[in-house]
């Protein structure tokens, strides 16, 4: 059963054995090429240092504008959010936009989000709101509803035509003060099947773990005077 | 098949003895010295014997034909013969120390005087090492008593745990040359490829004088096998499969000489590992899956008086991160840990294809070597290494993001010289035998990402030692003494530099402002570091260790400069560049015992740590204790120097009567840890760890020898002692893991085929390890088994070839 190999096989093996070396070797330098070209990779992430709300209320009077920033990113300063005041009686068409200010001009996340929205919702909840997201509280000062949904921003493919959450409706009832919080959730799809589901937002308003990840999440200072 | 074989053995054991009353006699010497070897255990088939003070034995009532001889003695390399009995007969067994091994073979390892260790260590080889034989690094070393994995959120990866210590408080040696690898993050895995390993040595305890400073814990020698010095071709090949995960190992080495030039020796080797997701006992640990692959190469050349050696090395490790650690807010991750069971679970699965999240590794190791001999001033040894670490993370991104997200690269080139003065006899019996050297390193880390963590640094260091000993037959008194210097200048960018400054943990007097408005910080320290040991071989049987250090270690960068969020884990990490050194002193005594039936080695130690930099939270109502970033407020974390203690022990014995195929062995071991600051316990300290095992030695039976069949059981206990603010979710319960093991190994004329077949975690227990990141998520992966190949073989021996002249290489 033994395996026996003539001398000259020997020779003809160290050979090998030396030219393999020898490729592993010059591997080696192919390989730092390689890398100093990679290291010419973007290093893209998905950094959002501000969340801007713009409320313009329905009838046309200025917008109230409040965003939250963390202009050194993540680490270092705390970041910190405007407070919103709104005015009873007013219904509002709420815009959410993502910007990263680190870059210069700043880059705007919003539209990456729209190319996505299949795979992507933001969902608002706090103290202050009664809406999908939410316990029933006919208390709160403000009521939320959902004003876009996938199709608005392209081909809905995958599932129910579910809301994005770049839009939204708020109308301001009753006086008060509370928080008002803005969640992005990121949903990729998951070995072929779609994590983003219509009973989203009542899982959050139930306290329940979400799906896929955490994008972005602040939290303002609402009031209705 | 497997049944005939069985049968075989069976009929193997049943068959009528033949008159067995030959006596096998003889004497076992030290190869080098030709002094005999006492208390060596001698084995032939099931009856073994130890050797008396003039290295003699003899064994009784021994049946006619052919028999494998083992001797064994720590000291030495396990020494396996064939004896063919035909009468009483007398045999010789020369020895080989395996210190002269290290001195002969493994050209540079700095300070190969491998001076008797005063601490307890635990070395893999042989057998113990072939059983680990496609496992990860860190699962290899893991058989060790006081030895734990730290397991990695990475599929399969982990780094060990060493006496509570891991990461940068432990040293990883490969070949000698210290391994340098991202080790700040609780998820950098040491990039070391234990196939190449011919034996690995765990030493614990605090301090190394020869290796450096940083060992707090211990330190891990992984060491390959010496280059041939025979003549011929030889090599080793190794095929694993392993049910969970479905995973395929093959590695193969070839090692060969050079028929015109004589002294010439050459290695290659290579393996791949690639494993689908593995599997928890409920469901699929969703992209899990992972690949490495090793290759490198050696030559070396070796005459009377000098030796070199190059060699060259890259591993390559891509491992997808669960998908059960999602990137969440304090509140979520908070509701994620209460559902105890992954969101989505239901659409995970177990594939080979490895999506985002995943870290990506390339690390390549060149070294060169070279050992001169010096006429009786003694020998001269230095080493040039250099290592290429880079490490690539990808995060989920949306699509139109390509590339990774962290990408870090570190260089360091190494050069170490040292000597090792021949034995000065100072009186009848008693030598002075040393080493003296000195070291220099120079690394370069460049971190590239769009968010801030670590700044990139350029570090220079360098050290001096020296280490004695005195050396009686019974007696060993050793002392060393070091200095290390270090200096590390960190490049702050803009962003960074304010936010530092602007916060108040960086000192702008520290720095100088760079054009870009960041900041270039320079940091030097400099520490001695000490030790004193003495090892009694007291009595027959009997060895007593003792040992004294204390030791120094510098602050990592991360310590320095940390500036951001951990990955997966709702804590904004910062550093503290008033941090200065840590010093440990440290203390162990060791006891071993070897006798006829029974073998055991107890160890207990007790290190204080001074100034020990700790990362545990900023206190809430603080100024730093929140920090509100876009995903939400979180919990700061800082490193923060705090004075506690480490102790424990470790138990380990083997129960092995003569005469009788079955053996028992166990081993304990215990780690306490206490911040002595604020009176609080310390968090990653393995909880008590207790196993038992029975092993069945098979009688050899046709052509198969050395069959086995073990069963064990592992108790891990609940960590009961544990910091809930400074952890996110309580230690989880007790769990006891059931394991069993068979092999065998078949001669097939110069070739031997060995078989082994494992299986892990039997029951399919569930359960979460204190010491492993996946447990806030999701289960540790349930039952496997797992199928070992390996064929040691030579392709040519020219011995027997009329061709045949080559010269031998005998001390």
């Amino acid at each position: 059963m033994s395996i026996r190999r003539s001398p000259r096989f020997s020779r003809s093996l160290t050979s090998l054995g030396l030219a393999a070396a020898l490729a592993l070797l010059g591997g080696c330098e192919e390989g730092h090429e390689h890398d100093e070209h990679g290291h010419e990779h973007d290093h893209e992430s998905e950094v959002i240092t501000t969340v801007r709300l713009t409320f313009a209320p329905q009838g046309g009077a200025d917008a109230v504008v409040a965003s939250f920033t963390d202009p050194d990113g993540d680490g270092g300063m705390s970041g910190s959010a405007d407070p919103i005041a709104l005015m009873a009686g007013t219904t509002y068409d709420l815009r959410v936009e993502f910007l990263n200010e680190l870059e210069d001009p700043a880059e705007d996340i919003t539209a990456e989000i729209e190319e996505e929205a299949e795979e992507h919702q933001v969902l608002i909840s706090g103290t202050a709101v009664e809406g999908p997201a939410t316990a029933a509280d006919p208390q709160t000062p403000v009521l939320h509803a959902y004003a876009d949904t996938e199709s608005r921003y392209g081909a809905n493919a995958e599932g129910e035509d579910l809301p994005v959450g770049l839009a939204h409706t708020i109308t301001a009832r009753t006086v008060g003060t509370g928080t008002f919080v803005v969640m992005l959730r990121h949903l990729p799809e998951l070995n072929g099947a779609p994590q983003k589901e219509a009973d989203l937002a009542a899982m959050l308003a139930a306290g329940e773990a979400l799906p896929g990840d955490v994008d972005a999440l602040v939290e303002f200072e609402l009031t209705v005077p | 098949m497997t049944g005939s074989i069985a049968l075989a053995l069976w009929l193997g054991t049943l068959a009528p003895p033949s008159p067995c009353t030959d006596t096998v006699e003889g004497r076992v010497v030290d190869e080098s010295t030709g002094e005999p070897v006492a208390g060596a255990l001698v084995r032939l088939g099931e009856a073994s014997v130890e050797t008396d003070q003039t290295g003699h034995f003899e064994l009784h009532d021994v049946c006619p034909g052919d028999h494998a001889l083992t001797v064994e003695r720590p000291e030495y390399h396990t020494v396996r013969q064939q004896v063919a009995v035909d009468g009483d007969t007398a045999v010789d067994v020369h020895a080989l120390p395996r210190e002269v091994e290290h001195d002969d073979h493994v050209l540079v390892k700095v300070a190969a005087t491998a001076a008797t260790e005063t601490r307890a260590s635990d070395t893999l080889e042989g057998e113990a090492l072939a059983r680990t034989r496609g496992k990860g690094f860190a699962d290899a070393v893991a058989g060790v008593p006081g030895v734990t994995v730290l397991r990695s959120s990475a599929g399969g990866l982990g780094k060990p745990i060493i006496r509570g210590q891991y990461g940068r408080r432990n040293l990883l040696l490969f070949d000698g040359v210290r391994h340098q690898g991202q080790e700040w993050g609780i998820d950098h895995a040491p990039e070391i490829d234990p196939f190449s390993a011919g034996s690995i040595t765990v030493i614990k305890g605090a301090g190394s004088i020869r290796h450096g400073p940083d060992a707090v814990g211990g330190v891990v020698l992984v060491d390959p096998p010496p280059l041939p010095r025979e003549p011929g071709v030889r090599g080793q090949a190794h095929l694993v499969g392993v049910s969970n995960g479905r995973q395929g190992v093959s590695a193969l080495r070839i090692d060969g000489t050079h028929r015109r030039l004589p002294g010439f020796a050459w290695r290659v080797e290579g393996n791949a590992t690639r494993a689908a997701g593995l599997s928890a006992p409920d469901y699929p640990l969703d992209n899990t899956g992972s690949l490495v692959w090793n290759a490198g190469g050696s030559l070396g050349y070796q005459r009377d008086a000098f030796e070199v050696r190059l060699s060259y090395r890259r591993h390559f490790q891509q491992a997808g991160i669960c998908t059960c650690l999602t990137i969440d807010s304090p509140e979520s991750f908070a509701q994620t840990i209460e559902r105890g069971v992954p969101v989505g679970v239901e659409q995970y699965t177990s594939e080979y294809r490895i999506e985002r999240p995943f870290q990506r590794v390339t690390h390549d190791l060149a070294a060169a070597r070279g050992r001169v001999m010096l006429p009786r001033a003694g020998q001269l040894h230095a080493t040039y290494a250099f290592q290429d670490n880079h490490r690539q993370e990808y995060a989920v991104v949306r699509q139109g993001v390509e590339g990774p997200q962290i990408e870090l690269r570190l260089r360091t080139h190494t050069g170490d010289v040292a000597f090792e003065h021949a034995p000065v006899p100072l009186s009848e019996g008693l030598w002075l035998e040393g080493v003296a050297g000195v070291g220099g390193l120079h690394q370069r880390n460049a971190f590239d990402s769009n968010q801030t963590l670590i700044p990139d640094y350029v570090q220079l260091s360098g050290g001096a030692f020296v280490l004695e000993r005195v050396v009686t037959e019974r007696f060993e008194m050793q002392w060393g003494v070091r200095y290390d210097g270090m200096q590390r200048t960190s490049m702050l960018g803009e962003r960074d530099y304010l936010g530092q400054t602007g916060t108040g943990r960086l000192d702008p007097d520290d720095c100088e402002r760079t054009p870009n408005g960041g900041g270039r910080c320079r940091f030097p320290f400099h520490a001695p570091s000490g030790s004193y040991g003495v090892l009694v071989r007291a009595a027959r049987g009997l060895e007593l260790r003792a040992d004294l250090t204390s030791t120094a270690r510098f602050p990592n960068v991360d310590e320095h400069f940390l500036n951001g969020i951990a990955p997966s884990f709702p804590v904004l990490g910062l550093g503290g560049s008033a941090l200065g050194v840590e010093r440990t002193w440290g203390s162990s005594l060791t006891a071993s015992t070897s006798h006829r039936w029974l073998r055991t080695e107890t160890s207990g130690f007790f290190n204080y740590v001074d100034e020990y930099i700790y990362f545990a939270p900023e206190p809430t109502d603080g100024p730093l204790g929140l920090n509100e970033t876009i995903r939400g407020t979180y919990q700061v974390f800082s490193f923060r120097p705090v004075d506690a203690v480490f102790y424990g022990a470790e138990h380990a014995f083997v129960v092995a009567p003569p005469r009788w195929p079955v053996s028992i062995d166990g081993q304990l071991s215990v780690v306490r840890a206490r911040d002595v600051t604020h009176q609080g316990f310390l968090v990653f300290v393995p909880p008590g760890r207790y196993r038992l095992g029975v092993t069945y030695r098979w009688p050899e039976a046709w052509r198969l020898r050395n069959g086995y069949v073990s069963v064990g059981g592992t108790l891990v206990d609940h960590q009961r002692r544990y910091d809930l603010a400074a952890d996110f979710a309580p230690p989880p319960p007790a769990y006891f893991l059931l394991g069993a093991a068979a092999g065998v190994e078949l001669p097939l004329g110069d070739q031997v085929l060995s078989l082994g077949l494992e299986g892990g975690n039997l029951t399919n227990a569930r359960y979460r390890q204190y010491t492993s990141l996946l447990r806030y998520f999701a289960d540790e992966p349930g039952w496997e088994l797992r199928l070992r190949l390996s064929l040691d073989f030579a392709l040519d021996r020219p011995g027997r070839h009329e061709h045949g002249r080559h010269e031998h290489h005998h001390r």
